[in-house]
C-alpha cells in the first residue's frame, strides 16, 4: 500500500512540458479597469463596498477590502455621469448622466450586482417654454442636481430629486415614474438641494437653493416632497460678502464658511459626513516637503481638526517636475469599539486610486491603465540575471513546491477553504513560466510600453499582465492632449542594452518645439530629454535602421505645416543618420488628408535638402461628403506568396503594391439618412498609389454609408459599411490580380525575374474580384492577423459592438467562393458555396465570456 | 485666371452616365516653382465624339525659357507637375519626372478619374510603357522635341459595388386583390460578382412576375410516405403468415434472451 502511494506521489511529481487541451486558448490574464474616479459614495454598513463613477464613464462598485472590482457597468464613451447617489431601499445607485445638452438620463443600478432597473430620459421644457427663456438658459450653467429622500408615497422605495433640464423634479424609485416636477427655478443657477424632515406632522420637504446676484445673494424655495406644493415661496437673501460657495449643514442653516476657509491650502476637500452629531470632512493638506503630506478630518461648520494623520501619500512628480497632486477625497467613518476609524478614499492627478485606514495605505488602484492609448512592444531581458530592474518573482522553494502539490490534491478532493486556494493560484503563478522576466526562445513574451489617455506610460509584461514600471509624464490639461506619440527609438543585439522608446510630447501653446523623451523601455528611466524647434503634426517612419555604436537606431521624418508648405526635420539628426538618409535606394513619399474635404495630398522627399514638394493631389470624397475611414498596409507585414494557386493548378499573380492606401468617402457622420435621401447617398471607395496618386480601383455602393471600418493587407482589402436599402451591415471584399501576368506558370516563377522590383510609376492592368456579404453586428474594431513570415493562413478579427473579438478565417471572405454547387476545382482550391451572411459563431468568439470594454 | 465652365450637359451612349461638357484650365510648374497657364482640359467637340468616352488636353507650345527651364529640369532629375482647378473642390495634380518624359521622347498616357455627376477627381499621367529606368544614362531629347497639341485622355468611371439584396416581400399593386407576401429572391438581378461562378437568374414571365413551377400531383407529392406505408403493410402481412418452424426448442431461449435485454 505505501508503495501504492508512493508510486501515485511520484507520479504526480513529474512535471508536464505542454498543455492540456482544455488550456488551450484560456485567457492569461484579463485585468478591468474602471478610470479616474469622479464620484465616490460609500455603501451602508452592511457591506464593505464603495460605489464609484469615473471619468471614462463607468459606474463601478469595488470591494473595500482588496479594492477588487464587484461589478462594473460601461456606458456609452459619450454619455458623461453628471452626478451619482446612493437609495438606502431598495439598495441601488442612481446616476444622472449626459451624452448631448437636451439627453439626460437617470439610471438605477442594483447595488449588489449592477443590474439596471430602470431608466429615464429627463424630459426638458416645452419649446415654446424655452424660447422665451432662451437667454436667461444660456447663461445657466447645466449643472445638474440629484438628492435621494425618503419615501413619501409609501410604496416601500426611497424618491429621487433631480435638477436637470432647468427643472425639477422627483421620481419614484422603485419605478422611475414622476411624481411632481415645476419649471420654478428654471432661471436659477448651480442649484443645491436638501432634504428637511420629517416634521411634526411626519411630512418631509425638498429645499432648494443657488448662489446668484454674482455671489452677493442667495435664492431658496422650499417644496413638499409628496406632492411639490410650495412650503415656501422663493425668496432672496443678501449676503453681507460675496461667496463662491455656499455650504448647507445638518440644522439647515446656510455656513458661509468657503472650503477655504475650513481646509486653507487644501489640494482636495471631502463631501461632508455625520458623525456623532457634528459635520466632518477630510482633505489633503500637502507640505511642502512633498514627502509627507497631511490627512487632516476637520470639523465642517468651525474647521477645527479632528484627527489628522501625517503620511507618506505615493505622490510624485511627472517630468516637468509638477507634484502629482490629490483630484478628489471621499471619508466614511466607522465605530468599532472604542476607537473611530476614518477611511479615506484618495484619488490622484495620475489617476491612481488609493484607500488609507489609519494612515495606512490598504490598497492601491492604478486606473491610468482604463485609457491605453497606443503601445509598442519589446523584447524582455535576454537573461534573468540581467533582468535586474524588472519586478522578477523568486523560483519556488521545496517546501513551497510540495505545499501546492498537497494544496493541488486538497482542491481536487474539494477540501480546500478559498484562502488555500487563493494561496494555491499565487503558488501556481510564480511556478507558471509566464512571468518570468526574460525572454523565451519562441518570443511569445513581450514588454508592452504603453501610453494612457492620462498622461503615463507604463512597462506592462505580457506573460501575466503585472505592471513593471510607470512613469508620469504630463498630468492635468497637459494629459488631455492628444498629440503624445510613441516611436521606436533604439534596440541593440547587445544583451546588456536595454531598449529604448522614445515619447513626442507636444509642447505647451508658450513653448516653441515639442519635448522628446527617451525613455529605457526596461526600467522606465529617462535616458535623455531634449526639446526640438518643432510642433510635428505627422511623423513619418524612414526604412532600414542606423548602427550607432552597438546600439540600431530608428529615424523619423517630423514633418511640420501639413496643408502649406511642409517642413521636415530628421529624428535623430546626426551625421550617421543623414548618411543614411542619402544613401537609401528608394524615395520617400507621404501623404496627407483632409477628412472634411477629402483633399489627399502626396509629396515627395529630397532625400539630400530635406524639402518636400507636392507632387499629386486628388479630391478623394465628391461633394459634399467626407472622407469617412483610411486604411493602409502594415510594413511590418510579410508577404510569404506573390501568387495564388487555383483549383485547376495555374496561377493567379498578386497585385501587391505596399504604396496601397483605402479611402472610403460618403455622407458625413452626423447627417441624417432622411434628410438627403436614399437614391442619392453613396459610399466610394478608392484605392490608390501613394506614390504616383493613381487610382488603382474605384468602386461605389449605391443606398450605402459609414460608419466604414476598413483593413488593407496583401493584395486584398476588406470593408464594412452601413446599408440604407437593407438596413443592415455589409461588408465587401476586394482581391486584386495583376492582369499583365496571367498565365504564369511555376517554371515561369522559378526561371524568370517576374518577381522582380516593381516600380510604382508602372500602372498595370489590374483584375478584381469582388464579393458582398452580410455580418450581422456592427464593428468597434477591426484588424487582420500578422506572423513574423506571413506563412499562417490569415484570420480577420472583429472587435463588436458588445465589446467581443471574434476570429473569422480571411476563406470565409473569398470573392470567389462559388454560387450554387461548387465544382470540382472549387473543392480543390477549397472554395465553400457562397452564402450571404457571415455568422459571427459564439465559438470563435477569442475573448470568450470575457468583455473587453472600449475597444478601437 | 478665368474657369470657364459650361452647364452642357451630353449623355454618354449606352452607359447612361451624364458627364458635363467642360473646359478647365491647365498649369503646369517646373519642380517647385509657380504654377503657369499652359492649356485646357476638356471636352472634346460635339462633333468629334467617337468611341469610348474621353477628355481632351490641348497645350500651348513651350516658350524658349520654358523651353530651356525643362531642359535644365531633365539634367536636373526634378519633377514637372500639371494641375488642373476644377470650379469648387481642391485643385488636381498629377507630375512626373523631367527626366522619364525625355527617355519615352515626351510620349504620355493621361486617365482621368471622374465621378458619377462628371466632376474631376484625380488625373493619372504617365509614359505609354510606364517605364522610366534610364537613371544612369542622361537622356538627351531631340532637337524639335515639343508635348503633343491635343492629347487624348480616357475617362474613368467607379465600379458599381456588389449588391445584396435580401429576401425580402413582395406585394401586389393596390387595389388588386392581395394574393398574401410572396418570398422572391432579387439576389442577382443586377449582377454582383465580377468573377465567380455566374448567379443563379430569377426567371421573370411576361408580366414581369416570376414563373411560378407548376404545381405537382398529390401522388408526386406522397410517393415516398406511400411506399414506405406498402413496405410496412408487406411486412405485417408476411410476418402474420410465418414459415412453419422446425422445432418450438430453439424459439424459446431466444424470446427469453430479448427480454432480458430489454430490461436493463
Amino acid at each position: 500500500m505505501k508503495c501504492l502511494v508512493g508510486l501515485v506521489l511520484f507520479l504526480h511529481w513529474i512535471q508536464v512540458q505542454a498543455i492540456f487541451e482544455d488550456q488551450a486558448g484560456q485567457n492569461d490574464w484579463y485585468q478591468q479597469h474602471i478610470g479616474g474616479v469622479s464620484f465616490a459614495e460609500f455603501a451602508f454598513r452592511s457591506r464593505e463596498r464603495v460605489f464609484l463613477a469615473t471619468e471614462a464613464n463607468v459606474v463601478s462598485s469595488l470591494d473595500l477590502r482588496d479594492g477588487s472590482i464587484a461589478w462594473r457597468q460601461v456606458l456609452v464613451e459619450s454619455d458623461t455621469v453628471k452626478a451619482l447617489a446612493l437609495l438606502p431601499k431598495p439598495p441601488a445607485v442612481a446616476t444622472l448622466s449626459a451624452s448631448g445638452p437636451s439627453e439626460e438620463y437617470l439610471r438605477l443600478w442594483q447595488a449588489h450586482d449592477g443590474g439596471l432597473l430602470w431608466e429615464r430620459l429627463v424630459e426638458g421644457l416645452h419649446s415654446e417654454q424655452t424660447s422665451a427663456t432662451a437667454a436667461a438658459a444660456a447663461a445657466v450653467t447645466a449643472k445638474p442636481a440629484l438628492l435621494v429622500l425618503p419615501d413619501v408615497t409609501g410604496d416601500g422605495a426611497s424618491e429621487l430629486a433631480v435638477f436637470a433640464q432647468r427643472q425639477l423634479q422627483v421620481l419614484s424609485g422603485s419605478s422611475g415614474e414622476v411624481l411632481w416636477k415645476t419649471s420654478a427655478l428654471q432661471h436659477w443657477p448651480d442649484v443645491q438641494l436638501a432634504h428637511e424632515g420629517p416634521s411634526a406632522d411626519g411630512s418631509h420637504t425638498l429645499k432648494a437653493w443657488a448662489l446668484t446676484n454674482g455671489g452677493r445673494s442667495v435664492l431658496e424655495a422650499t417644496f413638499a416632497a409628496k406632492d411639490g406644493e410650495p412650503v415656501q415661496e422663493v425668496h432672496e437673501t443678501r449676503l453681507a460678502a460675496p461667496r463662491t460657495n455656499l455650504r448647507r449643514l445638518a440644522d439647515g442653516s446656510l455656513s458661509q464658511l468657503s472650503s477655504e476657509d475650513v481646509a486653507p491650502g487644501a489640494w482636495a476637500v471631502s463631501p461632508t459626513v455625520q458623525h456623532e452629531g457634528k459635520e466632518i470632512l477630510a482633505y489633503v493638506a500637502p507640505s511642502s516637503t512633498a514627502a509627507a503630506h497631511a490627512l487632516v478630518v476637520a470639523d465642517a461648520r468651525s474647521g477645527a481638526v479632528v484627527n489628522r494623520v501625517d503620511m507618506d501619500l505615493p505622490t510624485s512628480k511627472d517630468v516637468s517636475g509638477n507634484l502629482i497632486a490629490a483630484s478628489g477625497i471621499w471619508m466614511a467613518v466607522r465605530v468599532k469599539g472604542q476607537a473611530t476609524q476614518y477611511r479615506i478614499l484618495v484619488a490622484l492627478e495620475d489617476k491612481r486610486f488609493i484607500l488609507i485606514e489609519d494612515g495606512k495605505i490598504i490598497w492601491t488602484r492604478q486606473e491610468s491603465l482604463a485609457t491605453l492609448t497606443s503601445s509598442i512592444f519589446l523584447e524582455l531581458p535576454a537573461k534573468r540575471s540581467l533582468a535586474t530592474s524588472l519586478a522578477q518573482s523568486v523560483p519556488l522553494t521545496l517546501r513551497e513546491r510540495l505545499e501546492a502539490e498537497f494544496l493541488g490534491i486538497k482542491g481536487q478532493l474539494g477540501f480546500a477553504t478559498a484562502a488555500e486556494k487563493a494561496r494555491l493560484g499565487s503558488l501556481k503563478a510564480i511556478k507558471s513560466q509566464r512571468g518570468r522576466p526574460d525572454r523565451d526562445p519562441t518570443g511569445f513574451r513581450k514588454l508592452m510600453v504603453a501610453i494612457s489617455e492620462a498622461g503615463a506610460l507604463h512597462g506592462i509584461h505580457t506573460g501575466d499582465g503585472r505592471l513593471l514600471w510607470t512613469l508620469p509624464v504630463a498630468l492635468g490639461q497637459q494629459a488631455l492632449q492628444p498629440s503624445v506619440a510613441l516611436l521606436p527609438w533604439q534596440s541593440s543585439h547587445d544583451p546588456s542594452r536595454a531598449p529604448t522608446v522614445a515619447l513626442l510630447v507636444a509642447g505647451r501653446p508658450s513653448e516653441l518645439g515639442a519635448r522628446l523623451l527617451i525613455v529605457n523601455g526596461h526600467s522606465g528611466v529617462i535616458q535623455d530629454s531634449l526639446t526640438l524647434s518643432v510642433q510635428p503634426q505627422q511623423i513619418v517612419a524612414i526604412p532600414g535602421l542606423v548602427r550607432e555604436g552597438l546600439g540600431e537606431q530608428s529615424l523619423h521624418l517630423l514633418v511640420d505645416g501639413v496643408g502649406s508648405t511642409p517642413r521636415l526635420h530628421l529624428l535623430p539628426d546626426t551625421p550617421a543618420a543623414r548618411s543614411h538618409l542619402a544613401r537609401l535606394t528608394t524615395d520617400l513619399h507621404f501623404w496627407s488628408l483632409d477628412p472634411q474635404t477629402g483633399a489627399l495630398s502626396g509629396y515627395a522627399v529630397d532625400k539630400k535638402t530635406l524639402a518636400a514638394l507636392q507632387i499629386w493631389s486628388i479630391q478623394a470624397a465628391q461633394a459634399g461628403q467626407a472622407a469617412l475611414t483610411v486604411a493602409s498596409q502594415d510594413p511590418r507585414d510579410k508577404i510569404y506568396s506573390p501568387v495564388k494557386v487555383l483549383g485547376d493548378k495555374s496561377l493567379k499573380v498578386k497585385y501587391l503594391n505596399p504604396n496601397l492606401l483605402l479611402v472610403a468617402s460618403g455622407t458625413p457622420a452626423g447627417v441624417s439618412s432622411d434628410a438627403l435621401g436614399q437614391e442619392v447617398q453613396a459610399l466610394h471607395i478608392l484605392l490608390l498609389d501613394t506614390v504616383t496618386g493613381r487610382p488603382v480601383f474605384r468602386q461605389s455602393h449605391k443606398g450605402a454609408r459609414g460608419p466604414v471600418k476598413a483593413v488593407l493587407c496583401e493584395n486584398w482589402a476588406i470593408y464594412q459599411y452601413w446599408s440604407i436599402t437593407n438596413h443592415r451591415f455589409e461588408m465587401a471584399v476586394v482581391e486584386l490580380y495583376d492582369q499583365a501576368h496571367m498565365g504564369i506558370t511555376i517554371p515561369d516563377l522559378l526561371l524568370h525575374t517576374s518577381n522582380a522590383t516593381r516600380s510604382a510609376f508602372d500602372p498595370i492592368a489590374i483584375e478584381a474580384s469582388r464579393q458582398s456579404f452580410y455580418l450581422p453586428s456592427a464593428l468597434k474594431a477591426f484588424a487582420v492577423t500578422r506572423s513574423a513570415r506571413g506563412a499562417t493562413a490569415k484570420f480577420l478579427l472583429f472587435g463588436t459592438t458588445s465589446d467581443q473579438v471574434y476570429m473569422m478565417d480571411k476563406r470565409q471572405a473569398d470573392p470567389r467562393r462559388p454560387m450554387g454547387k461548387p465544382t470540382a476545382q472549387d473543392m480543390e482550391e477549397r472554395l465553400a458555396p457562397y452564402q450571404e451572411l457571415l455568422p459571427l459563431i459564439p465559438q470563435a468568439a477569442i475573448t470568450m465570456d470575457k468583455q473587453v470594454a472600449r475597444l478601437s | 485666371m478665368k474657369t470657364i465652365y459650361l452647364q452642357v450637359t451630353l449623355w454618354l451612349g449606352a452607359c447612361g452616365l451624364s458627364v458635363q461638357a467642360l473646359s478647365l484650365p491647365l498649369e503646369h510648374a517646373f519642380n517647385s516653382g509657380d504654377f503657369a497657364a499652359i492649356g485646357k482640359l476638356e471636352s472634346p467637340p460635339r462633333e468629334l465624339r467617337e468611341g469610348p468616352p474621353h477628355l481632351e488636353i490641348k497645350r500651348k507650345a513651350f516658350t524658349a525659357a520654358q523651353r530651356a527651364a525643362f531642359v535644365q529640369l531633365v539634367s536636373d532629375d526634378g519633377y514637372y507637375r500639371l494641375r488642373v482647378q476644377p470650379a469648387e473642390g481642391v485643385a488636381v495634380m498629377a507630375s512626373m519626372r523631367a527626366r522619364c518624359l525625355a527617355v519615352s521622347q515626351l510620349q504620355e498616357a493621361f486617365e482621368a478619374h471622374l465621378d458619377v455627376s462628371g466632376h474631376i477627381l484625380a488625373l493619372s499621367w504617365s509614359t505609354p510603357t510606364g517605364s522610366c529606368q534610364a537613371q544612369a544614362t542622361s537622356p538627351v531629347l531631340p532637337p524639335d522635341w515639343a508635348f503633343a497639341e491635343v492629347q487624348r485622355v480616357p475617362t474613368r468611371m467607379p465600379a458599381r459595388g456588389p449588391i445584396l439584396h435580401p429576401s425580402r416581400p413582395a406585394f401586389s399593386d393596390p387595389g388588386q386583390p392581395n394574393p398574401g407576401p410572396q418570398f422572391l429572391s432579387e439576389e442577382a438581378q443586377e449582377g454582383g460578382s465580377s468573377s465567380g461562378g455566374p448567379r443563379q437568374q430569377a426567371t421573370l414571365g411576361k408580366d414581369n412576375k416570376p414563373v411560378t413551377q407548376p404545381e405537382k400531383s398529390w401522388l408526386q407529392k406522397n410517393w415516398l410516405i406511400i411506399m414506405i406505408g406498402a413496405a410496412v403493410v408487406i411486412n405485417i402481412i408476411s410476418n402474420a403468415n410465418p414459415p412453419p418452424r422446425e422445432s418450438q426448442g430453439q424459439a424459446a431461449p431466444a424470446r427469453a434472451q430479448g427480454r432480458a435485454g430489454s430490461s436493463r
